[in-house]
């Protein structure tokens, strides 16, 4: 018979409540490592989640031109050769298709079609040949460009643009037809640029890319997405197969069950913070330097706030089945609202107020701000708030979740 | 009120004991005694009230009202119900642990929620998983896993033993062997606290049987004395195969008394002395009749008495051999 030595004195409890938290640790580590697909599901999220928004966000220009068709009416034709018949159309033109630098410039790459004897509509052969957006250049423009430039009543010289509305990458391509039209305007009437916006980043920030940016707030992504789902799914799994109840009828205290399950959501967390920190930093080269040693408390405490979330959730949700919507319809507008994948700022005022509501916030900002010493300062009150969400979370979980029958 | 005045001798006590669930009262006003070192069985059907009483006594689930004492332990006050969990072994009626742990894994880990332990060689020993001690806990059978369930619930060497439904779902053989399992408790001197719907487990195992239908008691005794009580006399039951044959026996034993007809064989109440009167009877006047058996009255038979009611979930003796 094995029995702990002094179990009624102040450090025999202490004995006894550690090896009740880390037993509890161990064992739902071990079943979690054992079980396949969670497993796979875990480790591949992160890295799914950093590959897609890093390439969606972080992707240099090179990597995402725009290819605009266009079809170029205005063209005089003798014997078997064509040309532009203006040096306006040929400069448009050659913008786009042989200036190498200018086309990466824009994130443009101009494709030539000829429509010439066609039978449908323009807007029909782009639906035919899935072409998002067409430029023309119709027949007389370059005419009508030069008489624009001798007489000033003369009507304007407009070049068609066709486009699929539900492309939101046609608004852009407008925009540097736009802008490539503007420069022909004033080249055209011996206009000088003068007036410049040169671009800069503050020397604090300078050698960071997006993904510098982007990886902290992924970490707190997958953490409070992991945390929030494992949590619960593991409540409601053991309350349905009755594990849960078995273990209340034994005497470990339920702040125990709930340490020992913190404990090893807090492993994971740090598990899947180094996965997503290693992902960011082969594929997207991430800036390891940018990373302060107080970053793990963030995540532990981010971890206890998820937690705890999930144990008060966990309470109210009986099934596992309702446990996944249930869990999705916070993580999701968490996930989009609180500025960890993209700026706060951006939002409109009231749902910048929203986005405080959420937790994700405050830690996302927190792991942020620690990333540069210009914005270190700004770092201790969402810090301090992730602290105290950790402590009031874990502590609210763990009186709320209920393990008694009702 | 005999509540505490038991000088210990009691392991539990229930005294108006009432769970409600809105309008349906699952456990109506119930009392009870079970004395240390028996084995207590609740017979009953399900939906009875069995397990939600267990739950109330293992203290998780709320009860309505009246009073209970587990081990002399009033589980109504917090410290006494955290006192009493370190000293009993449950085994749920929905049993589950760990699913990819391992036999010997998963009784480690429960093993570490207590102060006291049994060695974790000696509880698969004494459940007979010596071979499967490696073998994880999704991968056992049914009645395997309710073994390693009984191993469990003894982590801690409990003075009392809630199995709930210990058996429910296993095959003959792997019924019998949870049943020597339970002998072999006795044996430690546990108080065995078990629920069941089979009246030969109860009748086999228990010291005490308490028949419980609709959240009441409706009587508590040794099986003995419940089927004294309510069981009836003996039957004599003569089996034939033939219509002509059967017309011969109804008018030889009508002089021993009212005749039952059980699916093609004539019952009689035996009285003593009434058997040998009546297979002379019936060699005199060369009846050939197929059997002669003599039937004692089973708790089934207290249950029809009792409620009205056939008691379904049925496993015979000669199914479990």
């Amino acid at each position: 018979m094995k029995k702990i030595p002094d179990k009624k004195t102040f450090f025999g409890k202490i004995y006894l409540s550690l090896r009740r938290i880390f037993g509890i640790t161990s064992s739902t580590a071990t079943d979690w490592v054992r079980s396949g697909p969670a497993l796979f599901f875990t480790f591949i999220y992160p890295i799914v989640m950093i590959l897609l928004f890093g390439y969606i966000f972080g992707a240099a220009p090179d990597d995402s031109l725009y290819t605009l068709h266009y079809y170029n009416e205005d063209i005089y034709v003798v014997g078997d050769q064509s040309y532009s018949f203006n040096p306006a159309s040929q400069l448009l033109l050659e913008l786009g298709s042989q200036n190498e630098t200018i086309a990466k410039e824009l994130n443009l790459h101009i494709v030539e079609v000829n429509l010439t004897g066609s039978s449908i509509s323009y807007a029909e052969w782009m639906k035919n040949n899935d072409i998002p957006y067409l430029m023309v250049i119709p027949s007389g423009w370059s005419e009508a460009v030069n008489e624009s430039k001798v007489n000033t009543t003369a009507p304007i010289a407009n070049i068609n643009y066709y486009y699929d509305p539900s492309y939101t990458s046609s608004f852009e391509v407008r925009s540097i037809i736009d802008n490539v039209l503007q420069e022909m305007n004033l080249n055209e009437f011996g206009i000088s640029t003068t007036i410049l916006i040169e671009v800069e980043p503050t020397p604090s920030r300078e050698g960071l890319d997006y993904i510098d940016f982007y990886v902290p707030g992924m970490i707190m992504v997958t953490i409070s997405t992991s945390g929030m789902m494992g949590m619960v799914g593991i409540i409601t799994e053991q309350r349905q197969s009755g594990l849960l109840y078995k273990i209340s009828s034994s005497p470990i205290k339920k702040w125990e069950w709930a340490l020992g399950q913190q404990l090893w959501q807090v492993i994971m967390g740090i598990m899947v913070s180094i996965l997503t920190i290693l992902t960011g930093w082969i594929a997207f080269d991430f800036n390891l330097t940018t990373l302060h040693p107080l970053m793990i408390l963030v995540i532990i405490f981010g971890t206890m706030t998820f937690a705890g979330l999930a144990l008060i959730l966990g309470r109210f949700i009986k099934r596992p089945e309702a446990a996944m919507a249930a869990t999705m319809s916070i993580v999701f507008p968490q996930m989009f609202l609180s500025g960890a994948i993209f700026p706060a700022e951006i939002l409109p005022n009231y749902m910048q107020i929203i986005a405080k509501i959420f937790p994700l916030y405050y830690v996302s900002e927190a792991m942020r701000n620690m990333m540069l010493e210009s914005t270190f300062h700004k770092a201790w009150i969402p810090f301090g708030v992730t602290i105290a969400m950790g402590l009031v979370f874990f502590i609210l979980g763990s009186i709320i979740t209920n393990w008694r029958k009702e | 009120m005999y509540l505490l005045n038991d000088n210990g001798e009691y392991a539990i006590v229930i005294e108006n004991l009432v769970k409600k669930y809105d309008d349906l009262l699952a456990v109506n006003n119930i009392s009870l005694k079970i004395k240390k070192g028996e084995i207590f069985a609740f017979l009953g059907p399900n939906g009875a009230g069995k397990t939600t009483t267990v739950e109330i006594l293992e203290g998780i689930r709320k009860k309505t009202s009246g009073k209970a004492f587990v081990l002399g332990m009033d589980i109504d006050k917090r410290r006494e119900l955290d006192q009493m969990k370190k000293i009993i072994g449950t085994l749920p009626q929905e049993f589950n642990t760990h699913l990819n742990l391992t036999v010997r894994e998963n009784l480690r880990f429960w093993s570490r929620m207590y102060a006291k332990n049994i060695p974790i060689d000696d509880l698969i020993a004494l459940v007979k998983l010596e071979d499967k001690a490696k073998v994880r806990y999704k991968n056992l059978s049914g009645g395997l896993k309710r073994r390693l369930g009984i191993a469990i619930s003894l982590v801690n060497d409990p003075e009392l033993i809630f199995l709930d439904e210990p058996t429910t779902g296993l095959d003959p053989r792997a019924r019998r062997e949870t049943w020597e399992v339970i002998e072999s408790l006795k044996e430690q001197g546990k108080t065995i606290f078990l629920t069941t719907h089979y009246m030969e487990e109860a009748q086999i195992l228990a010291d005490t049987v308490a028949i419980i239908h609709k959240g009441e008691i409706m009587d508590i005794g040794t099986p003995t004395q419940l089927i004294d009580r309510h069981g009836g006399k003996n039957r004599i039951i003569v089996r034939c195969n033939d219509q002509v044959v059967r017309d011969q026996i109804h008018e030889i034993l009508f002089e021993f008394g009212p005749m039952d007809n059980e699916d093609g064989d004539i019952a009689i109440s035996a009285k003593k002395g009434t058997l040998s009167k009546v297979v002379d009877s019936l060699d005199e006047k060369s009846v050939p009749y197929t059997d002669i058996i003599t039937q004692r009255p089973t708790l089934e038979d207290v249950f029809l008495a009792l409620t009205g009611e056939v008691l379904l979930a049925k496993t015979t003796v000669e199914e479990s051999s």
